[in-house]
């Protein structure tokens, strides 16, 4: 019973520079093996030829797309087209950073169908932008949102992050003022998670930065969810809010678990009930390709059981949530943190910066019912 | 052989003093063991391990010494076990010998144990040679230590051997001391069968095997033996002695160490310091002394992570066929489930149980504070009840009309420069000072009575900090006395967590209960709801503390679709969660069972 892979992913692995709490696969310079690295990509794209498809969302994502050119992206999506791969695509997205693309660029990259920017504005405050070790600057940030709209963009996003080292509840009310300004149709606001060895990581552990407390990062949560919501977004999923029939399409196919393909080095792919991870080093990536083979480092079927259990965590970031008919597996004395709607039981707004602690208590006790 | 050719003795010392590498030399030099049999040796011991999953320790090696005079005489080096916790099962061993080297280290000087064992050994009238071991350590004060030996103990400098174990100094010396100064053994071949049981243990080969010295009569394969404990009789199949291998022989006779088996299943059956008699002419009185096991702690052990209660009682069970020493029986808690109330000699022996179940038998596990009997006469009740659990203990302070705990007479040695610290230690353990004197200028002799519930918890590390750990200690039960106690209740979310109460003196029940409340605090991690500690007396709360719920847990981001590195983090933390006792909606770690332990 094979489901159609309904979304595809893109990863280009290359960036100017190395943002110090990221810790995605990308590496430095790379600019003059773009098109080598895009010749490798359709050689990919092209050993998924025969998986049943019905292409809807396309996502390129990184690293930094927007290191190419939107003619390079033009070929791309013509070589993928020509594989067969977009007979019924709705959505484009490219990510890009502030610093790239102007105005001529965001037109172009209309003209050749993508319909999504995601731009990765990080903080539209000097001092965050310091913090976080962007290289682009507060005017830049605003500035590409502007751009993006004149062109023509409908469907912007802005990818936030909060809860940085020094931030106050002044400053994320300061961010929801350009927002209210700017009104792109689409926010994800992540809060930072210094991630293991990243040069953050390596600042707070030796006392250089010191993240912010429990309650601080509290008090800033509460003001950017109340605030967005005065604002009119919608929230949709545990970091991404949007106004009415902006919700990011190809990020709901992972949430809902249909089949998706990745390509690129480090990309990640669902087909067929099994996970697949490509290799990260773009040597391994590249001798696969080399010898025809699909650049798969792991792969890993899933179990029924863990099926059950990745649903339970991809519906719980998800507002709505698990179907009314699943409530119980939700143990009661959690009942306090989950609201109903007419779609189904989720996780309270103001609780869903607990989710990691709630659905972790959910799996245990999903366990426990297993046997039903 | 007759007896005036036997020689049986100990060597009594404290911890690293040498009372090991002494005893190889006097093997080596007796010739009972050639270096070529020390390797061979290792692999029998190795192989038999192997195949059989015993380890043979040595308990009472014999050896022969062919003297300065020509003799050669028959000696039987008795060990004894070298912790405070294990003192009976000292005395018993020291009981089988006639004699006893007491080692002193040439830099460190008498101590606490030195000083225990000495007197016990005096107590069964034994010779004693005192050897001065290490003398080759460039820190060795001989002569210092002389006049210790001299000052405390009373023996004369002229009978002091100095010696090095390790170069092999003064070992010759050591045995023509042994057959000159120690008198043979006496007793006589033809009389019934009186042979003390000193050690035992398990193989699974000859059953449970006691280690006997007889003092009146012979025993041989095939004979019908009776245990004065019990009455119970059985028929001997073997004897022999460690030579240093489990040799066998065609009997044992008064005067001789050796071992006796005789298809016994169990150890418990062979108890220390009982006497071997024949079942059929039977000796009318046993060898004085005897006394059962008594554990003095008690704590509660129960499985944790993915062991289970079946899977630890079973290690429990395998673990006691080699100790006798230890009594367990199952109980319950609504904290912790079912696990099983074990009772150790002391808080050493439950170190080592507690590590050996660990390491040997792969059971993990969680145990409660220990604690000590407690007598308790409740009023208007004529019975007096012991308290091994603190569950036991009546929770209304108002019922109880005396209630009473197990004093110790402690022992300590110390240099001079930390007898404040220890002064103050003691003090704070509710100690009542007995002596104080000057060892010599730069040592101190302390002896205190005090509760053993104080010794119980950290004395050893304390005393131990406090002297950067030069001083030594050794205690010995001395009486139950009254005491004001009273049961500490730990809840958490208005709910007593049983597993967590303990019983503490009155006076120190609010400096404990503040500590203990803090320290769970630490301990507990945030959780979604709030979480309540109150340290409470009777219905009388005297400490608490809040730790507010956790505010914020989150991965903001699965990136392009990377579900497997998110899964794994909630698997890790959903596996955390289960490796905690759920209490009402409140997780407690491990470390919260065992941060009361640590809480002085």
């Amino acid at each position: 019973m094979n489901k159609c892979v309904k979304a595809l992913y893109i990863h280009i692995p290359f960036c100017r520079y190395k943002c110090p709490y990221c810790d995605f696969t990308s590496f430095i310079g790379g600019e003059e093996i773009l098109e080598e690295y895009i010749s490798l990509v359709l050689k990919e794209a092209n050993l998924y030829k025969d998986t049943p498809k019905k292409i809807s969302t396309l996502y390129l994502g990184g690293g930094t797309p927007s290191l190419l050119e939107p003619f390079q992206i033009e070929k791309l999506l013509d070589n993928l087209n020509a594989l067969g791969y977009f007979s019924s695509l709705e959505e484009i997205t490219v990510e890009c950073n502030p610093e790239d693309y102007s105005y001529k660029e965001y037109k172009q990259l209309l003209d050749i169908g993508v319909n999504r920017i995601s731009i990765g504005i990080q903080s539209f405050l000097q001092k965050g932008l310091n913090v976080l070790g962007r290289r682009h600057n507060s005017l830049m940030a605003i500035r590409s949102v502007q751009k993006a709209k004149e062109a023509g963009f409908k469907n912007i996003n802005v990818d936030l992050i909060y809860a940085y080292p020094n931030q106050t509840p002044e400053d994320i009310k300061m961010e929801l003022e350009y927002i209210s300004l700017l009104k792109p149709s689409h926010v994800s606001a992540y809060m930072l998670t210094p991630y293991k060895y990243t040069p953050l990581w390596k600042k707070i552990k030796e006392r250089k930065l010191t993240m912010l407390s429990e309650e601080e990062v509290y008090t800033i949560y509460k003001t950017l969810y109340r605030g967005l919501k005065r604002l009119g977004y919608n929230r949709y999923e545990i970091s991404n809010w949007a106004f009415k029939g902006y919700e990011c399409k190809h990020n709901l196919t992972y949430w809902k678990m249909e089949n998706f393909i990745g390509l690129g080095v480090s990309a990640c792919g669902f087909i067929d009930n099994k996970r697949y991870r490509n290799f990260r080093s773009l040597e391994k990536y590249t001798q696969y390709l080399e010898k025809g083979k699909k650049p798969v480092e792991e792969i890993v079927a899933l179990s029924p059981a863990e099926l059950r259990k990745e649903r339970i965590i991809l519906r719980l970031r998800l507002k709505e949530g698990l179907p009314l008919r699943e409530k119980y597996i939700i143990p009661s004395f959690l009942e306090a943190f989950f609201e109903e709607g007419n779609k189904g039981i989720g996780i309270k707004e103001e609780y869903m910066i607990l989710s990691n602690e709630i659905i972790a208590e959910v799996l245990l006790f999903a366990d426990s019912v297993t046997d039903r | 052989m007759s007896l005036k050719l036997i020689r049986n003795f100990s060597i009594i010392a404290h911890v690293d003093h040498g009372k090991s590498t002494l005893a190889d030399r006097l093997l080596e030099f007796t010739g009972a063991v050639t270096d070529r049999e020390k390797k061979d040796q290792l692999l029998d011991t190795l192989e038999i391990e192997r195949e059989k999953g015993i380890t043979i320790k040595m308990q009472a090696v014999r050896m022969y010494y062919k003297a300065k005079n020509g003799n050669t005489y028959k000696l039987h080096l008795i060990d004894t076990p070298g912790h405070v916790d294990f003192s009976y099962e000292v005395s018993r061993a020291l009981a089988a010998c006639e004699g006893a080297l007491l080692l002193v280290d040439a830099s460190q000087g008498i101590e606490a144990q030195t000083v225990a064992n000495f007197w016990k050994a005096v107590e069964q009238d034994l010779v004693i040679i005192p050897v001065i071991n290490k003398i080759d350590l460039p820190s060795a004060e001989p002569d210092r230590v002389i006049k210790q030996i001299e000052e405390i103990l009373g023996l004369p400098p002229e009978e002091v051997i100095l010696a090095s174990a390790k170069e092999g100094i003064g070992i010759e010396d050591i045995l023509e001391a042994i057959i000159h100064r120690i008198p043979p053994p006496a007793g006589d071949p033809q009389k019934p069968l009186k042979a003390l049981i000193f050690d035992s243990y398990y193989d699974s080969y000859r059953g449970a095997v006691a280690f006997v010295r007889l003092f009146e009569g012979k025993v041989k394969a095939g004979d019908k033996i009776k245990l004065f404990s019990t009455g119970k009789e059985y028929e001997v199949t073997e004897v022999g002695a460690q030579t240093p291998k489990m040799t066998k022989f065609d009997s044992l006779s008064a005067g001789d160490v050796g071992y006796i088996s005789a298809s016994i299943k169990n150890v418990r059956d062979i108890r220390i310091g009982d006497t071997i008699t024949s079942a059929v002419f039977p000796a009318s009185e046993p060898v004085p002394g005897f006394r059962p096991v008594k554990p003095m702690v008690f704590a509660g052990i129960y499985p944790a992570e993915d062991t289970t209660y079946e899977e630890l009682r079973e290690a429990l069970e395998k673990y006691s066929i080699n100790d006798s020493a230890i009594v367990y029986e199952p109980e319950s808690s609504p904290a912790l489930g079912m696990g099983f109330r074990v009772g150790f000699l002391g808080l050493l022996h439950m170190e080592i149980v507690r590590e050996r179940l660990e390491r040997e038998y792969g059971v993990k596990i969680i145990n409660t504070a220990p604690n000590v009997i407690y007598r308790v006469k409740r009023k208007h009740k004529e019975e007096v009840f012991e308290v091994r659990n603190p569950s036991e203990f009546p929770d209304n302070p108002g019922l109880i009309e005396k209630v009473q705990e197990p004093y110790i007479l402690v022992t300590v040695i110390t240099p001079a420069e930390y007898v404040g610290n220890i002064m103050q230690l003691c003090q704070e353990k509710r100690g009542e000072q007995k002596k104080f004197y000057y060892l010599d200028e730069k040592t101190v002799l302390l002896e205190y009575e005090m509760p053993l519930s104080e010794v119980v918890i950290d004395f050893h590390d304390k005393i131990k900090t406090l002297s950067k750990g030069y001083a030594s200690y050794d205690y010995e039960f001395s009486e139950y006395k009254d005491s004001d106690l009273v049961k500490l209740h730990i809840l958490i979310n208005k709910k007593p967590v049983d597993a967590l109460s303990f019983i503490v003196h009155r006076q120190k029940a609010y400096r404990r209960a503040r500590l203990i409340v803090e320290k769970l605090k630490e301990t507990i991690p945030r959780q979604l709801f709030e979480v309540h500690i109150q340290a409470a007396i009777g219905g009388k709360v005297i400490a608490s503390e809040r730790i507010k719920p956790l505010r914020a847990n989150v991965t903001a981001k699965c990136y392009g679709g990377d579900i497997t590195r998110k899964k794994k983090l909630l698997e890790k933390q959903k596996e955390g969660k289960k490796r905690m006792k759920k209490f009402g909606n409140v997780q407690l770690p491990q470390e919260a069972f065992l941060s009361v332990l640590s809480v002085e």
